[in-house]
């Protein structure tokens, strides 16, 4: 009963940062997802999804990020994510290799240059 | 013409009455019509009483003209009075004329049928009126001499019955002399005619009061002059050698300019009283009674004092049941045992008469068809009054003797005084028995239907209600296993009982969990708790409140609770009273201190409410020792801790709630091996238990986190894909084999590949093994990995 992980929004106008706090597993990867969709508006230009503060990441959660990223590249949308090296949430990024697929980054400020920065 | 002079004054009546008696009034020569409201007619009156020949007064419903008529006969008992009513009224109106006392010589009754008669039958009384006076002026010379006359002042149909009243009136002059008397106030003034006449009315009373009846007389009658006073004294006045409490009423009958006449009533209240003492008697036990939750102990007691106050040997309670067409035997003694739960429909039989017509019946003679009725069988006599509360009929109290007897007025008036305070004793006893249960199941609806499962903890729970004559508690506990792997557990107390206790103990346990989860620590969390009760208003409440980290250590804190009691694992015990606050909800701004102990494998806890300890008239210091003393070298096993604490301290007949939490830290061991249900949330647990135990194994935090991934992607593929959901369970073992730690995880469905995306690839690169065995029986997953630790490393 008790929530695993909670999600922060944060901004307005082109970028929104999407903060995770917790663990990410099979029990809420479905409502994460549901909830990054609903986040990522199309009036958005790009989502950052902030994974510094998540404690667990398994595949349901890296499928959960690669369909949202597959989503948004569709919709010509950018997305990065926030996942610090040495993090639990960077180490199974990096085995899955999700920075082929979004930009992964240390910090949020750096993913809001990597984006201001990208074409 | 007329031949008697005077107005005609017309006293409340509808315009569309006065206009025709008006004409008809002017037809006949009368022509002085004054139309007046009660009080101008009256003052009139008392002004110059033979200046108005005839009153013609408005009866709307029954007695209203003739109470203003009685009024009138007190000025002027010469003067007409036409009292007229509306058609649908007239009859009960003109009864009314014929049959109350205290009226003139001449009142007469009319229709509004008569409208066109009316004039003239007022004109005709006028000159009755006439005729009278001027009689008067030839008989007695002196106006005002008839009312001081005993034989006149109470003349005619109001004579008679005044004479044989059941009550004592004594008329007297405006100087307080007795002029006349009835039989019954000779009787309680124990003085005859030849004796009392010409004598004051204060003398014939005893001496103790005569100063008080002197006053009481003459305070009568105040300064209206038109106005009846009635004051009240309770006089004991030795009769016939018995003391008898007499009430006395005093009207004072003013005429113009002075006192004419005083009319003292009198009452003998002695068996009012008399048994206004018994029920004192009796008050007190129903009082105490009140208190009780158990109706049938509280109507047990009752009978009891009943027969004893009453002197019968039967005493029966019926009520009204969910029909309400008949009763059911309630209470009873006296009666033969066998008639428990009889019913009797309403209408039948003697009580069910009384509870048909609502009123006391007694029987002095147990006779005819009732000789049958099993209720009464072997009474000679029977006396039952209705049990009603705010006019409803709930039963029927009654009461029975073997021998022949005649309840009196004296045995009806008491029976009746406790059969008001029965039903309304029933009636609490009801409500209270309704507001038990609803704080009850409010109570068991808010404590945890079970304690979580979280693997590898062991809980035990004890609740234990107070007394049946106590009203719910609001005691509380709560185990709640967080996402980190943490649990949080809390026990409090709320203070007060009942409803509202239930219903705030509902609220601090819910405010508790919340804060937990959102993260705060438990000094932290009562903080915050503490600021709710403060602005919420809501009462005050002792918690105390700590979360298990499995790591091995517990962090607790108190807000005016009494200490755990912590039992390391060799036995010892000892509380832990570090870490205190101020009870909740008594002073804002209060902060609690958290203080962290060591929890190691065997370690037990005990969080519990003071029910557990407290005994009257022993210290809390006191009662803390006994709990040390009782914990210390108890068998292990948290469900054993429990039992021994219960059983050692606490009472038998204890009234207040107690509630115990014994927590126990899982002992270590070279295997872990966990049972789990195939569902998403076991993942947290295995996540939990997994880092704790690779952590006692000398594994570091990246092997650890590794593994957990590795093992959470085995774990996720059996709950995903063996079984589907339902209530299948998968088991997973962790062992230590030559430097490298070991995880299995069994199923007994299908492992199937592809099915996570990221699932296989993710294990096979974490790991340094992997191997998934297929059968027929489920499914068997290794993963293996060096941590470089010796095995046995951090086993106890």
């Amino acid at each position: 009963v008790t929530p695993l992980a909670r999600l922060e929004l944060e901004g307005e106008g082109a970028i929104v940062v999407a903060r995770v706090r917790g663990d990410v597993d099979l029990s809420n990867a479905a409502d994460l997802r549901r909830a990054l969709e609903a986040a990522a508006t199309p009036d958005r230009d790009a989502v950052i999804v902030d994974l510094a503060e998540v404690g667990y990441l398994d595949s349901s959660g890296v499928s959960v990020l690669v369909g949202l990223a597959r989503g948004m590249a569709v919709r010509k949308q950018r997305m990065a994510v926030v996942a610090p090296p040495g993090g639990s949430a960077r180490r199974v990024l990096d085995l899955v290799g999700f920075d082929n697929l979004a930009t992964v980054c240390e910090s949020t400020d750096q993913a809001v240059a990597a984006l201001h920065d990208a074409p | 013409m007329p031949s008697a002079p005077g107005r005609i004054v017309l006293v409340g009546l509808p315009a569309d009455v006065a206009a025709p008696a008006r004409a008809g009034l002017v037809a006949s020569g009368r022509a002085d019509v004054a139309d007046l409201a009660p009080q101008e007619a009256l003052a009139d009156l008392v002004r110059d009483a033979e200046e108005v020949a005839a009153i013609v007064t408005w009866d709307p419903g029954a007695g209203g003209g003739v109470a203003f008529a009685q009024r009138v006969a007190r000025i002027d008992r010469d003067l007409a009075v036409v009292v007229v009513a509306p058609s649908e009224r007239a009859e009960a109106s003109a009864r009314a004329v014929q049959f109350a006392p205290f009226l003139g010589e001449d009142v007469v009754a009319r229709s509004t049928d008569d409208l066109e008669r009316l004039g003239m039958d007022v004109a005709a009384a006028a000159e009755r009126t006439g005729g009278r006076r001027a009689a008067r002026e030839h008989d007695d010379p002196r106006p005002d001499a008839k009312l001081e006359d005993p034989e006149r002042s109470v003349a005619g149909y109001a004579e008679h019955v005044l004479r044989h009243a059941p009550f004592g009136v004594a008329a007297l002059d405006s100087a307080g002399v007795l002029l006349a008397f009835n039989a019954e106030a000779a009787r309680m003034l124990a003085v005859d005619a030849d004796d009392a006449i010409g004598r004051r009315f204060d003398d014939l009373v005893g001496p103790d009061r005569r100063g008080d009846v002197r006053r009481l007389i003459a305070s009568a009658g105040g300064d209206d002059p038109a106005a009846t006073a009635a004051v009240r004294c309770v006089l004991e006045l030795g009769g016939d050698g018995e003391r008898r409490s007499i009430e006395l009423s005093v009207n004072r009958y003013m005429g113009p300019g002075e006192a004419l006449a005083t009319v003292v009533i009198l009452d003998d209240v002695t068996a009012r009283e008399r048994a206004a003492a018994r029920l004192h008697h009796l008050q007190a036990v129903t009082d105490a009674a009140l208190g009780t939750v158990d109706l049938d102990d509280l109507l047990d007691r009752l009978l009891t004092r009943i027969r004893e106050a009453l002197a019968v040997e039967a005493a029966a309670v019926l009520l009204v049941d969910e029909t309400g067409d008949s009763m059911r035997l309630r209470a009873f003694q006296g009666l033969d045992p066998a008639l428990e739960g009889i019913t009797v429909a309403i209408g039948e039989g003697f009580a069910g008469r009384i509870a048909l017509e609502r009123v006391p019946r007694r029987l002095p003679r147990v006779q005819g068809h009732l000789v049958a009725s099993p209720l009464v069988a072997g009474l000679g006599s029977l006396l039952g009054v209705p049990l009603t509360v705010g006019g409803d009929l709930i039963g029927v109290l009654d009461v029975g003797s073997t021998a022949q007897r005649e309840f009196d007025d004296d045995d009806q008036i008491l029976l009746q005084l406790i059969a008001d305070r029965v039903a309304l004793a029933i009636s609490q006893a009801r409500l209270y028995g309704q507001q038990y249960e609803t704080a009850t199941v409010l109570q068991r609806s808010l404590l945890p239907q079970r304690l979580p499962d979280v693997p590898g903890l062991r809980l035990a729970v004890r609740y234990l209600p107070g007394g049946p004559d106590i009203d719910v508690g609001g005691d509380w506990y709560d185990v709640t296993p967080l996402g980190s792997g943490h649990v949080v557990l809390s026990i409090g107390d709320v203070v007060g009982r009942g409803l509202g206790a239930a219903a705030i103990m509902g609220h601090l346990r819910a405010g508790l969990r919340a804060y937990s989860i959102e993260g705060h620590q438990p000094g932290a969390a009562l903080q915050r708790l503490n600021d709710l009760v403060v602005h919420g208003g809501r009462g005050m409440a002792t918690a105390a409140h700590m979360e298990w980290d499995p790591d091995g250590t517990l962090r607790i804190a108190r807000a005016g609770h009494p200490p755990p009691l912590l039992v390391d694992p060799d036995g010892s015990a000892r509380l832990v009273e570090e870490g205190g606050g101020p009870a909740l909800g008594v002073m804002p701004f209060a902060s609690y201190d958290d203080v962290t102990v060591d929890f190691p494998p065997g370690a037990r806890i005990v969080l519990y409410t003071d029910g557990l300890v407290e005994r009257r008239g022993e210290s809390l210091d006191r009662s803390l020792d006994r709990l040390v003393q009782a914990a210390r070298g108890a068998p292990p096993g948290a469900e054993a801790l429990a039992e021994r604490l219960l059983e050692r301290l606490l009472e038998r007949d204890a009234d207040d709630d107690a509630a115990l939490l014994v927590l126990e830290a899982p002992p270590r061991g070279p295997r872990l091996e966990l049972d789990l249900p195939a569902d998403p949330e076991a993942l947290g647990l295995v996540r939990t238990h997994l880092r704790r135990w690779l952590l006692e194994h000398g594994a570091d935090r990246d092997t650890v986190a590794d593994f957990v991934v590795a093992s959470g992607e085995a774990c996720t593929n059996v709950i995903e894909h063996a079984y589907g959901p339902g209530s299948a369970s998968f088991r997973l073992e962790v062992s230590h084999e030559n430097g490298d730690a070991v995880v299995t995880v069994r199923d007994s469905g299908r492992w199937r590949d592809g099915a996570g995306e990221h699932g296989t690839a993710l294990m096979r690169a974490l790991m340094d093994d992997v191997t998934i065995e297929r059968g027929d029986g489920g499914t068997v997953v290794h993963l293996r990995r060096r941590i470089g630790t010796p095995d046995g490393v951090g086993t106890a």
